[in-house]
C-alpha cells in the first residue's frame, strides 16, 4: 500500500547548515512508524521540518502532494498535525478551551462529534474540562496535547517524545491510546528515545543518528537486535530533556 | 591578529582622553556645549546600566535623582555656599542617599511594578520642587552662575565645564568598571538572571538591589549636578517623567549591558536630535524616533551589544570568542 | 455630605477616562505581552483624524466611525511593521521601539495639525442631569456606558468567541499555538488593532473635555498605566475599577487634604498604588505569576 507520508532525500535545518540530511522514510496509514534516536540526533528538527516551521528541502509528499513549500497552516489543514516535544499545552487556558481552539475549524456539528470522539479516547480530559491546562500533571498534559491534535481531524500525527517525563504506568496508557488511534486509520510517526515502549506498538522503525537514517527495518527486528539499541540509543529510562 | 597588549590599550585610552580634553580647540563653543550635555546624559546612564542592565531592575524614575542633584548644586552655587568641586560630590551623595531610602520599600516590587513606582517618584518630584519655592525658586526656576575656569586659565565657562565633564565622565567610567568587575558585578548578574536562585545560593538579593539602586541614583545626581553647572538655569519641568525617556533611550540604544553603551547612548540621544534639527527643524522628533526604532531593530541588544562590536571587544580583551553568556 | 458625593461622582468621571486608556493598555499586554508606551500617542493620531474629518463638515458620529476604522488598521499595521520583528528579542527592545513610536506619532500630529489648541466636538449633548442635588453630565454617562460596553465585549470576546480564544492561545504560547492551526501573526495584529480602537475611544471621550493638543495624551497614558497596574495588568475589568478608584481618591484628597491640594493631588493615588502593589503584586484583580527558582 502506498504510504500517506513519503520522504525522499529530505533535509531540514535552522538556516545555518542542514541538521537533518537525506532522510527517506515512509509512514503508512493505520500503523505506528517509530523514529528512534539519541539526544541531538535531529528528531525534533525533522518533525519541525515536516510541519513546516523551519527550513527544509527535498521530496516531502503527503498523499501524493508535495508539501515541501507549504506554510504551516496549510500543512495542518491538509491533515498533518505535529504534537511538539514538551506537549505545548496552552497553560492559561482550560482543557476545554484548549480543545476548542484546536477544533475551531470544524463546523458546529463536526466539532461536537469530534470532541466526543476525543473524550472517548481520553476520559480523563472529560473530568478535567474546566481545569487550567497548566495545572495538570505531565501525563494529563500529554493526553491533552494528543487530544487537541485529534480535534483537528488529522490524517497523520507526528508525536515528538510523548513519553518524556512520564511515569511508566501513565506512559503505558498513553501509548495504548496511540496504538488505538493508529488502529482507527490514522498514520502515526512516533519519535522517541525510549526504544522498548515505542517499538512495542510499531510496525516499522528507523534509526536517526547525527541527522541521517542509519537503519530502517521492521520494528520487531530492531527490538530483537540488542546491538542496534545499545550502539545508537541512550539507555531507556528518564533522560534530561534537551532540544535536538 | 593578536590582541593588543595592556600597555597599548592604556596608551590608547590616555590618547583618547587627551583628544577629548582638546575639545575646546577642536569644536566651536555651541558644539562643545552639546557634547557636554551628551556626556552628562552618559554619566547618568552609567548608573542605569548598573541598575537595569546588570541587576535587571527597571527604573523610570531616575529623573528625580538627576533633578535632586541639579537642585543641590544649583542651590549651593547660586548662594555661593560651596565651590563646584565640593558641590558635585555632595549632589552625588545626596542623590545616592535618597536612592538608598527610596529603594528600600520600592525594591520589594519587581518588574513592571517597580517601574510604575519609580515613575510615581518621577511624577511627584517636580510637583514637590514647585511647592518649596523658598528653596528652589519654585516654578520660576533657579539661575546658576557661570563657572569660570580657576587659576586664571584662558578658558570660557563653556570650555571649562566641558573639561570638568570629560574628567568626571572618565572617573565615572573607571569607578563603574571597578564596581562591576568583581563580586558586586557577579552578584548583580545573579540577581538579574534569577532572584530566587540567587537567594538560594546565599546572595543577599535585597541588599545588592538596594546598593545598585543607591549607586545608580548617585550617578544620576552627579549628572544632574553637572547639568545645573553647565546649563546655568534649571526649572522643575526639565526633571519630569519625560526625561526618563531620554535615559531609557540612551541606555537601550547604547547597550544596556555595557558601561561604554551609556556614553554611546548619551551621545546618540543628544546628537541625533541635534543633527536632525539641522536637517529639518520640523521633523527632528520624527527622525529621532525612527532612528531609535531602526537601531533597536538592527541591534536589539543596543549598539555596544551588536555582534561586530562584541567581536572587537573580545579581540581587545583577548578572550576567545565563544557563546555569549545570557 | 452632598459635596462629598459630588466629589466622588466627579472623581469617578475623571477615573472613567483613565480607565478607558487603561483598558487599551491591558488589551495590548494580554494579546502580545508588550506594554505599549505609545498607546496614547497612537490614539492622538486617530483623534486628530476624527477632528479633521468633522472639521471638513461630516457629523461627529460619522467621523468617529471612520476614525475608529482607521485606528484599527493603524494599530494592526504598527504591530506588523514595527513590533513583529522584535517579537523574540529582549523585552526592553520593544519598549524602546514603543518610545520611538511615541516620538514619531507625537510630532507627526504636530506637523499635520500645527498651531495651538482646537476644540473637539462633543459626542453627547451638553446636558447635565440633576438628582437630589447631585450633578452628572451626559458625557459622563456616555463614558460609563462605553466602558461597560467594553468590559462586556471583552469578557464575551475572550471567553466565548473563536477569535478571542485564538488570541489568548497566541498570547499564551505562540510557538505551540502554531501547531494547532492558530495564525499567530494575525492574532497579534488583531490584538493591536482592537487595542488601538479602544485607545481611540479613550481619545474621543477625553478630547471634548480638554482642548485637543499634542500634549493631551501623555498625562492620560500615565493615568491609564496606573489604572491598568492597580487593576492587575491582565484584567480589563480591573483597569476600569482601578481607573475609577484613582479618580475618586485623587479628587477627594485634593479637596479634603489641604496639605496635598490640587497641585499634588496625583500623589495620593500613586501612593495607594504603591501600597496595593506591596501587598498584592498582581494588582487588585490580576492573576499571580509563579516564578520558579
Amino acid at each position: 500500500m502506498t504510504a500517506l507520508l513519503n520522504l525522499r532525500g529530505m533535509d531540514a535545518g535552522y538556516g545555518v547548515g542542514w541538521v537533518v540530511q537525506d532522510v527517506s522514510l515512509s509512514v503508512p496509514v493505520g500503523e505506528v512508524t517509530v523514529l528512534l534516536g539519541a539526544n541531538g540526533a535531529g528528531k525534533t528538527t525533522l518533525m519541525r521540518g515536516l510541519s513546516g516551521v523551519i527550513e527544509r528541502r527535498g521530496r516531502i509528499e503527503l498523499d501524493g502532494q508535495d508539501i515541501s513549500r507549504w506554510s504551516p497552516s496549510r500543512i495542518v489543514r491538509a491533515g498533518l498535525v505535529h504534537v511538539p516535544q514538551g506537549r505545548g499545552v496552552l497553560a492559561s487556558l482550560t482543557v476545554d478551551e484548549n480543545l476548542r481552539v484546536a477544533g475551531s475549524r470544524n463546523s458546529r456539528l463536526g466539532f461536537q462529534a469530534t470532541r466526543d470522539h476525543v473524550l472517548a479516547l481520553f476520559p480523563r480530559l472529560a473530568e478535567r474540562g474546566a481545569q487550567m491546562a497548566g495545572g495538570m500533571s505531565g501525563g494529563e498534559q500529554q493526553m491533552l496535547a494528543i487530544g487537541r491534535a485529534m480535534m483537528m481531524q488529522p490524517r497523520i500525527l507526528l508525536l515528538d517524545e510523548p513519553s518524556l517525563g512520564l511515569a511508566p504506568i501513565i506512559r503505558r496508557q498513553v501509548f495504548d491510546t496511540i496504538a488505538t488511534i493508529a488502529g482507527q486509520g490514522i498514520a502515526i510517526l512516533l519519535v522517541e528515545q525510549n526504544a522498548d515502549i515505542s517499538l512495542a506498538i510499531a510496525r516499522r522503525a528507523a534509526l536517526l543518528s547525527q541527522g541521517r537514517i542509519v537503519i530502517e527495518d521492521d520494528a520487531a527486528a530492531i527490538a530483537a537486535s540488542s546491538v542496534v539499541v545499545d550502539t545508537y540509543l541512550s539507555p531507556a529510562g528518564p533522560t534530561m530533556e534537551t532540544s535536538t | 591578529m593578536k590582541s593588543p597588549s595592556k600597555t597599548t590599550l592604556v596608551a590608547l585610552a590616555v590618547l583618547g582622553i587627551v583628544i577629548a580634553l582638546a575639545g575646546p580647540w577642536l569644536f566651536p563653543q555651541y558644539r562643545l556645549d552639546r557634547l557636554t550635555l551628551s556626556l552628562i546624559y552618559g554619566v547618568s546612564t552609567i548608573g542605569l546600566v548598573i541598575l537595569t542592565g546588570r541587576a535587571g531592575q527597571l527604573s523610570i524614575g531616575h529623573s528625580a535623582f538627576f533633578g535632586l542633584g541639579a537642585y543641590a548644586v544649583a542651590i549651593l552655587l547660586s548662594r555661593e555656599l560651596a565651590p563646584l568641586w565640593l558641590a558635585l560630590p555632595f549632589a552625588a551623595v545626596v542623590a545616592g542617599l535618597s536612592g538608598w531610602l527610596f529603594g528600600k520599600p520600592a525594591l520589594r516590587l519587581s518588574g513592571f511594578n517597580l517601574a510604575i513606582v519609580t515613575a510615581a517618584l518621577a511624577i511627584v518630584f517636580p510637583l514637590l520642587v514647585q511647592r518649596f519655592t523658598g528653596l528652589t525658586g519654585g516654578h520660576a526656576g533657579l539661575a546658576v552662575p557661570p563657572q569660570h575656569a580657576p587659576w586664571g586659565l584662558a578658558l570660557s565657562p563653556v570650555s571649562w565645564i566641558y573639561m570638568v565633564t570629560v574628567v568626571v565622565t572618565v572617573l565615572a567610567l573607571v569607578l563603574g568598571w571597578l564596581l562591576t568587575r568583581g563580586r558586586l558585578g557577579r552578584a548583580l548578574d545573579a540577581v538579574r538572571l534569577n532572584e530566587a536562585t540567587a537567594e538560594a545560593n546565599g546572595v543577599d538579593v535585597a541588599g545588592y538591589k538596594q546598593a545598585a539602586f543607591a549607586i545608580s541614583a548617585a550617578y544620576a545626581g552627579l549628572g544632574g549636578g553637572l547639568y545645573a553647572a553647565a546649563v546655568g538655569y534649571i526649572a522643575p519641568e526639565a526633571f519630569g517623567l519625560l526625561l526618563n525617556l531620554t535615559f531609557l533611550a540612551a541606555m537601550l540604544a547604547g547597550g544596556s549591558r555595557y558601561l561604554s553603551g551609556a556614553i554611546v547612548g548619551g551621545l546618540l540621544v543628544q546628537l541625533v536630535p541635534e543633527l536632525a534639527g539641522e536637517v529639518s527643524q520640523a521633523l527632528t522628533q520624527v527622525i529621532f524616533g525612527v532612528v531609535l526604532i531602526v537601531v533597536i531593530t538592527l541591534a536589539p541588544r543596543g549598539l555596544m551589544g551588536a555582534a561586530i562590536i562584541d567581536r572587537i571587544r573580545k579581540w581587545i580583551t583577548g578572550v576567545r570568542p565563544g557563546r555569549l553568556a545570557n | 455630605m452632598i459635596l462629598l458625593l459630588q466629589q466622588i461622582i466627579d472623581g469617578a468621571a475623571n477615573g472613567a477616562l483613565y480607565a478607558a486608556m487603561g483598558v487599551a493598555i491591558v488589551l495590548v499586554y494580554r494579546a502580545t505581552g508588550v506594554l505599549n508606551f505609545a498607546q496614547g500617542e497612537m490614539a492622538l493620531v486617530s483623534t486628530f483624524v476624527i477632528w479633521q474629518i468633522s472639521a471638513w463638515g461630516l457629523p461627529i458620529y460619522v467621523a468617529a466611525v471612520i476614525g475608529i476604522a482607521f485606528s484599527f488598521v493603524f494599530g494592526a499595521a504598527i504591530e506588523r511593521g514595527v513590533m513583529r520583528p522584535l517579537r523574540n528579542k529582549p523585552p526592553l527592545a520593544s519598549v524602546l521601539a514603543a518610545l520611538g513610536l511615541f516620538l514619531v506619532c507625537n510630532q507627526v500630529c504636530a506637523l499635520i495639525w500645527p498651531g495651538a489648541q482646537r476644540e473637539f466636538p462633543a459626542l453627547a449633548s451638553p446636558v447635565t442631569f440633576e438628582l437630589a442635588g447631585l450633578r452628572l453630565g451626559a458625557e459622563t454617562i456616555l463614558l460609563f456606558g462605553v466602558l461597560a460596553a467594553q468590559a462586556v465585549f471583552l469578557w464575551l470576546f475572550f471567553r466565548h468567541t473563536t477569535w478571542g480564544l485564538k488570541m489568548r492561545a497566541a498570547a499564551d504560547n505562540a510557538d505551540a499555538a502554531v501547531y494547532i492551526g492558530v495564525d499567530t501573526g494575525r492574532m497579534f495584529m488583531l490584538g493591536w488593532g482592537l487595542a488601538a480602537v479602544f485607545g481611540c475611544l479613550a481619545g474621543l471621550l477625553v478630547a471634548p473635555t480638554i482642548l485637543l493638543t499634542t500634549g493631551m495624551m501623555f498625562p492620560l497614558l500615565i493615568y491609564g498605566l496606573c489604572a491598568a497596574t492597580l487593576g492587575g495588568l491582565t484584567n480589563p475589568f480591573g483597569a476600569i475599577v482601578g481607573g475609577v478608584i484613582i479618580g475618586v481618591v485623587e479628587n477627594l484628597t485634593a479637596t479634603y487634604v489641604p496639605a496635598i491640594g490640587t497641585d499634588l493631588k496625583i500623589a495620593s493615588p500613586l501612593l495607594l498604588i504603591f501600597l496595593v502593589l506591596l501587598l498584592r503584586p498582581q494588582g487588585l484583580f490580576g492573576v499571580k505569576q509563579v516564578v520558579r527558582a
